[in-house]
């Protein structure tokens, strides 16, 4: 199969995969999977563990494929789907002894917005408002998970400069979402 | 990208596991598919029981009205609580908060509003505690079916924060009993109203968070076992 775009061709092939058509489920895989894995690794603001979420998203996802409600947004269900996942992992994980953080970025990124707390609609939105700059420092920083020094490496500038970029980039961002539209 | 490929053992288990399904009807479809549950719980307890034998005293407005109003905001709340089980259509946790408040206050306002059109105060006020826990119990005997049935419905989704859907659809649940068991109790002293309506609303309200987490804990403890016996795992990164 073709890969799909458009929301009403998501829609078909949803529709088709929960009639029990095999092939609309690996479509769906190669269509949502690139956004699924870009939305975890925005919340986990690494990638150690989002190989791991993408599998369990997409698993979750066919066992809760009859909750796909027929003409509604393919991509929001399933963003949401990979949602569930994460604050059951984050849960879980609070559950188990925490660890102490010793290292002051990782302090910092802690302490920073996580993509699975908002709508990914709004993340999309106040991402549009930054400087291409400071969102593509953002971006690889938070959604490629890319360490100071390659990125540094990558711009041709000081990883200095990457780390204040991406202070910037995450305040900004903040303050966009916190003025942002309220879509409820 | 690396994942554009579906991995071998998560597309395994997906065929094993392959057969075409039913989508959920809209949650404005099973909202009111749970029409029938409130008219149980509106009439089941005046007619199990007996209706008040001051009914007639009160104006209609203040016992069938009330009674309604709240079945009504117990639907809509209920309604809210499975939509909240879909995904892609969950509110945010501020919305579900403030409905809460809502049929908290739905809750207080009809009560005193009683109190206030037909104040009837216990006739032995010694005896408080016993009558509040009989209407505890007389409330809960109707409320807990119908808080596992909303419970059943509500774990065929998905529940993004269950504590929350849950205490949404025991206070749902709260509520509609409550819209019943006022037309069988006679006593309208807010003191008895609050304590004994009032504990069974909240114990159901509890009740309904407890279940929800422990239902979503339990099915997200099969998913991980699914995906560490199965070997779905693979760690490419």
């Amino acid at each position: 199969m073709d890969e799909p775009e458009s929301a009403q061709a998501l829609d078909n092939l949803m529709r088709e995969y929960q009639r029990g058509n095999l092939a609309a489920f690996e479509a769906l895989y190669r269509a949502l999977a690139p956004r699924v894995i870009g939305f975890i690794r925005a919340s986990l603001r690494g990638e150690a563990r989002s190989s791991d979420l993408l599998q369990e998203t997409f698993l979750e996802l066919h066992r809760s494929r009859h909750t796909y409600l027929p003409g509604h947004s393919v991509i929001g269900w399933a963003f949401g789907i990979a949602q569930n996942v994460m604050l059951r992992h984050r849960r879980e994980a609070r559950r188990r002894v925490p660890e102490l953080l010793t290292d002051p970025l990782e302090l910092e990124e802690q302490l920073a917005p996580r993509a699975a707390d908002l709508e990914p609609q709004l993340l999309q939105e106040a991402l549009d408002l930054l400087s291409p700059d400071s969102r593509a420092t953002w971006w690889m920083r938070n959604i490629e998970g890319l360490s100071f020094e390659v990125i540094a490496r990558r711009l041709g500038i000081a990883a200095t400069a990457v780390r204040l970029r991406c202070s910037r980039a995450s305040r900004a961002l903040r303050a966009a979402l916190e003025k942002g539209p309220d879509h409820d | 990208m690396t994942e554009a490929n579906v991995p071998a053992s998560l597309l395994n288990h997906v065929r094993a596991n392959f057969e075409p399904v039913r989508p959920l009807a809209s949650p404005l479809r099973r909202m009111l598919a749970l029409v029938p549950l409130a008219m149980f719980l509106f009439f089941g307890p005046p007619m199990y029981f007996s209706w008040r034998e001051n009914l007639a005293q009160l104006p209609g407005w203040a016992s069938w009205g009330m009674s309604a109003l709240e079945s009504l905001g117990g639907i809509a709340l209920l309604g809210l609580a499975l939509r909240q089980a879909v995904p892609g259509m969950t509110a945010r946790p501020r919305w579900i908060l403030l409905a809460l408040a809502a049929a908290v206050l739905l809750f207080t306002c009809v009560s005193l509003a009683t109190a206030n059109v037909l104040p009837t105060p216990l006739d032995n006020p010694d005896s408080w505690t016993r009558l509040a826990w009989e209407c505890v119990i007389d409330e809960l005997m109707f409320a807990i079916p119908s808080l596992a049935i909303s419970a059943w419905l509500v774990a065929r989704a998905l529940p993004m924060r269950p504590s929350l859907t849950g205490a949404a659809y025991g206070l749902a649940v709260g509520l509609m009993s409550d819209a019943g068991l006022r037309l069988f109790c006679r006593i309208d002293e807010p003191l008895h109203v609050f304590a004994g309506h009032g504990g069974a609303i909240l114990i159901g309200t509890i009740g309904g968070a407890l279940a929800a987490t422990l239902i979503e804990r339990a099915k997200y403890r099969r998913l991980r076992r699914l995906t560490n016996v199965g070997g779905i795992k693979h760690r490419s990164e």
